[in-house]
């Protein structure tokens, strides 16, 4: 254990270290680990009578919501798989959306060391075989060492054997899902991508055989397969967290009627899931719970546990367990607290796990203050404020960096639903500029500026083919009023997208359609401004010294520190750019979609293009365009191209997408 | 010469006795959780079937029931404080016989624990020595004083009675005396009783206003018991019972919710939060 985790005050649902008292919680963990034995049980003996359980989890913040995710999944570990969702705030969760979800964390690998996707397999074809569920990696293992035909036959027997018992499973989707732990690199990275529902590049859909993306109408037959084949050994377990977010103070409550709506239909539909719902007590009990008809909650609350605060022991307990953790601790518990402070935390009421770990951190840090029970009302300490959103922000915006990086580097483009949320989140803090979710796709936001207003449509697409038609559908679209497609600069069209960017061209030429580039700063930014006022919102926002923040000091700080204005995205859609944009992007698209792929820019970049190629010796553009980015963030495709203009002595160009260095004679 | 027949057992016996089903299982926690809620304590090998004896075990301890030696028994402070519930006094002897399942030592730590922490008085009644729940009505240090001080003249004079057998008492200052020294009880009395009353009256409220989720929202739980107490006897009988674990009082997470009237209802807690629901613990729910 090391001193960051007294840093994180917020539970981490994949968490490495960790600390936790069994005693505390036990009856909500019990209710939800029996839920999962249930279901597994059922899955066996009677399959066709099989549903989904939904269950909800109430606390107040810091009470140890996300905390019972981790320990569920440490404690059952690969006999269940665990999947954490925030709910999209701004945007309606669909089930593309939650089988994205699923399928991303199917990857993520379990605390025995293998991915998720490996324990559901290997669980599933453990039982198909009468070997039983427990050691899904030996299975996956052995099977891995047979030659490919006599694999190939096994799984296509467990295949058949699914489908004797559940006939509706979509056989192309569990035919690839059964193969996926038995990949490897990029084959596996193209399975996981065409299984969650993504866009898949025309390489990777070639990779798996597959002649196009799932569709948006085969989604619910996804999930059905999922957590049907799922059930048998490793039932999935989903956690809706922070709901609290989907509640509008203002408004009539229409995103709390879609979640109930979809979870209603996961939960009616599918065989097999686990559903878990968790919120703060006083906003299920005062804007959630209030929102559901009869049906709904009817469905969603089979059960329902509210965590209970730890007692007088038990704060002892916590206390001395965070201690224990310290690593090389000088002194013996009560250090670094002392015994006046642990007897004032045992006998003060109110206290949550969190503000436990608090005093810790606290005392660890030479904080000598004994803070009494404070008045109602006590406006927080402007410094400590300050530091504490800053730190906050911070890691935050590390987490999503991190992200993007990841992206970019599997080539994956990032969730078009978290950005657009992400959109809507710093659209508070733009002047001039309102953001609103829009009704239909590919238009997923709507801007309104003092001219008008504009729809705007995250082009995200992998597969040229889609993106030609989304751009077609956009340029229909134009008809009846101005769009802005917006799309990661990293993934710039390659100029062998020919007819992709001649229907760009097209878009463009209607003067009514604007092409915006997200920088991945921008997109950084995005993403942890979204997860940012989410936590304000759930109430896992504190100062410097532990107190909780409202929503309202959060929004104070964004706006007075974090400059949203400024951003590169607000500067693109401001209505002030909005005609140079135009020229640009029009100028652009029509040098490439003519003739030379080189356009006359001279941007930032240029100087470590060529060093970055000289590592290289050869690659795509492509690639070099994505290593120069890694080393310049300002860089652009247009830059990149302009350096190899002026160095053509040196760099060769073959055809229009391989890059590499002359030979020097 | 005698001969032992063995019965030889069937697969599907071997087979149960190996690998008891979950149905099983559930029966077998249930019957253990309901000996544990009558005896306090039962013995490890009751836990039947054997085969399923470490599940059990393992299943009953995430519950915080406690193991020891060879007894499962359910945690020494709750029995403790089962045992001197509602102001209960019993003698070391008795206390000793509610302890299932604990040594001599421990029950010895547990009483130190229990005095220290406030959560037992030790009372003399004549020469015996005896232990009182936290509820019962004694005297506090101020009391005992006011009540040496009002009876110092009676024991005085007795005391010097001892050697002068021919003086006597005026039976009006015996009379002073012991009305001194009951005025002082009494008000002792009517406090804690008062204190008592209050709590049984908040405990009630809070499970006739709560949700399903099991939480009483704290400004109802105070409406409703307009006309028997006032918001700031409901709010101190409140604290009360959360200092005694009969419930806990949680943080407000809510968006700014609470209006004037209900922050006014509701009570301080740490870090700047608002206490704005209330939830029965198990002890008191039973």
């Amino acid at each position: 254990m090391t001193r960051a985790f007294f840093d994180a005050v917020h539970a981490d649902p994949w968490a490495v270290e960790f600390v936790d008292l069994h005693t505390l919680n036990a009856k909500a963990s019990f209710a939800i680990e029996e839920a999962i034995e249930r279901t597994r049980s059922l899955a066996r003996s009677e399959p066709k009578s099989l549903r989904s359980t939904s269950l909800v989890v109430l606390g107040p913040p810091g009470a140890g919501k996300t905390h019972l995710f981790t320990r569920l999944r440490r404690r059952v570990g690969p006999r269940a798989v665990f999947v954490h969702i925030r709910p999209l705030v701004h945007a309606e969760m669909t089930p593309r959306f939650v089988l994205g979800e699923i399928v991303r964390q199917l990857a993520y690998e379990t605390l025995k060391g293998f991915p998720q996707v490996s324990a559901l397999v290997g669980s599933l074809l453990g039982h198909l075989s009468g070997a039983g569920t427990d050691f899904p990696s030996t299975f996956v293992g052995e099977l891995s060492e047979l030659p490919e035909p006599e694999r190939a036959a096994r799984l296509s027997g467990a295949l058949e054997q699914v489908l004797e018992t559940w006939p509706e499973t979509d056989e192309s989707y569990l035919e690839r899902l059964l193969a996926t732990p038995f990949a490897v690199g990029s084959t596996r990275r193209a399975l996981l991508s065409w299984l969650s529902g993504r866009d898949c590049e025309v390489a990777q859909l070639e990779r798996i055989g597959a002649t196009a993306s799932l569709s948006e109408e085969r989604a619910l037959g996804a999930l059905r397969t999922l957590s049907a084949v799922a059930s048998l050994g490793a039932p999935i377990v989903v956690v809706f967290d922070q709901l609290e977010n989907l509640v509008d103070a203002a408004g009539p409550n229409s995103r709390l009627a879609a979640y109930a709506n979809l979870t209603a239909e996961l939960i009616d539909t599918m065989r097999g899931f686990v559903v878990v719902h968790m919120a703060l007590d006083t906003e299920w009990e005062r804007a959630i719970a209030p929102s559901f008809n009869l049906s709904q909650r009817s469905r969603l609350v089979m059960g329902q546990e509210a965590l209970e605060l730890p007692n007088a022991q038990q704060r002892e307990d916590l206390l001395r367990l965070f201690v224990e953790r310290i690593p090389e601790c000088p002194e013996a518990f009560p250090w670094p607290l002392g015994q006046a402070r642990v007897a004032r935390l045992r006998s003060q009421i109110g206290l949550t796990p969190r503000m436990l770990l608090i005093e810790c951190r606290r005392a660890l840090e030479g904080d000598p203050t004994e803070t009494e029970v404070e008045v109602l009302g006590t406006a927080p300490d402007g410094e400590a404020l300050e530091a504490g959103l800053d730190a906050e922000w911070r890691t935050l915006l590390t987490q999503a960096r991190e992200q993007v990086q990841e992206a970019t580097e599997q080539r994956a483009a990032l969730d078009p639903a978290r950005l657009a949320d992400g959109l809507m989140a710093a659209g508070e803090f733009m002047t001039g500029l309102q953001i609103s979710a829009a009704l239909a796709l590919p238009v997923r936001l709507s801007l309104a500026s003092r001219l008008g207003s504009e729809r705007i449509a995250l082009v995200q697409e992998s597969n040229h083919r889609s993106l030609a038609a989304t751009l077609t559908k956009l340029t229909t679209l134009t008809a009846t009023g101005p769009v802005i497609a917006l799309r990661e600069r990293v993934r710039d069209l390659p100029p062998t997208w020919k007819e992709t960017l001649r229907k760009r061209s097209a878009l463009l030429a209607t003067k009514k359609a604007r092409w915006l580039e997200l920088e991945a700063e921008d997109c950084a930014r995005l993403l942890a401004l979204d997860a940012l006022l989410q936590a304000a919102r759930s109430g896992d926002v504190t100062d410097s010294r532990g107190q909780p923040l409202t929503e309202p000091q959060v929004k104070a700080w964004v706006t007075s520190a974090l400059q949203v204005n400024d951003w590169g995205i607000a500067t693109s859609l401001a209505p002030a750019a909005e005609d140079a944009a135009v020229e640009e992007a029009t100028a652009e698209a029509e040098a490439l979609a003519t003739a030379s792929p080189i356009a006359a820019r001279a941007e930032s970049g240029a100087a470590s293009t060529l060093p970055t190629l000289r590592r290289l010796r050869i690659a795509s553009l492509d690639r070099l365009v994505r290593e120069v980015l890694r080393v310049e963030p300002n860089a652009s495709r247009a830059s990149v191209l302009a350096a190899i203009e002026a160095a053509s002595d040196s760099v060769q160009l073959v055809g229009r997408s391989i890059v590499c260095m002359r030979s020097k004679r | 010469m005698n001969t032992r027949v063995v019965k030889p057992k069937t697969r599907a016996k071997r087979a149960v006795a190996r690998d008891p089903s979950p149905e099983q299982i559930a029966e077998s926690l249930a019957a253990a959780r309901q000996a544990l809620a009558l005896e306090g304590a039962i013995k490890v090998t009751a836990l039947k079937p054997a085969a399923a004896r470490d599940t059990l075990l393992a299943t009953l301890l995430t519950e915080g029931y406690e193991h020891a030696a060879t007894w499962l028994r359910v945690p020494l402070r709750q029995q403790l404080a089962t045992a001197l519930k509602h102001g209960a006094v019993l003698s070391e002897k008795a206390l000793k016989m509610h302890m299932r399942g604990a040594t001599a030592k421990e029950f010895t730590a547990l009483r130190a624990e229990a005095l220290q922490r406030g959560d037992a008085f030790l009372v003399y009644r004549g020469k015996a020595v005896a232990l009182a729940g936290k509820d019962a009505m004694v005297l506090d240090k101020d009391s005992l004083r006011a009540v040496r001080q009002a009876l110092t003249e009676l024991t005085v004079g007795l005391a010097k009675l001892a050697k002068a057998r021919s003086a006597t008492l005026l039976a009006g200052d015996v009379t002073e005396a012991l009305a001194a020294a009951q005025a002082v009880v009494g008000k002792a009395s009517a406090a804690t009783s008062n204190g008592s009353g209050a709590m049984t009256a908040v405990l009630e409220s809070v499970t006739a206003t709560r949700e399903p989720s099991g939480l009483a929202f704290v400004p109802k739980v105070v409406a409703r018991l307009t006309g028997k107490l006032s918001v700031e006897e409901a709010r101190a009988a409140l604290l009360k019972a959360a200092e005694l674990e009969l419930l806990e009082l949680r943080p407000e997470g809510g968006l700014a919710r609470l209006n004037t009237a209900e922050l006014a209802a509701c009570l301080p807690g740490p870090n700047g939060t608002v206490l704005s629901w209330a939830r029965l613990r198990q002890g008191a729910q039973q």
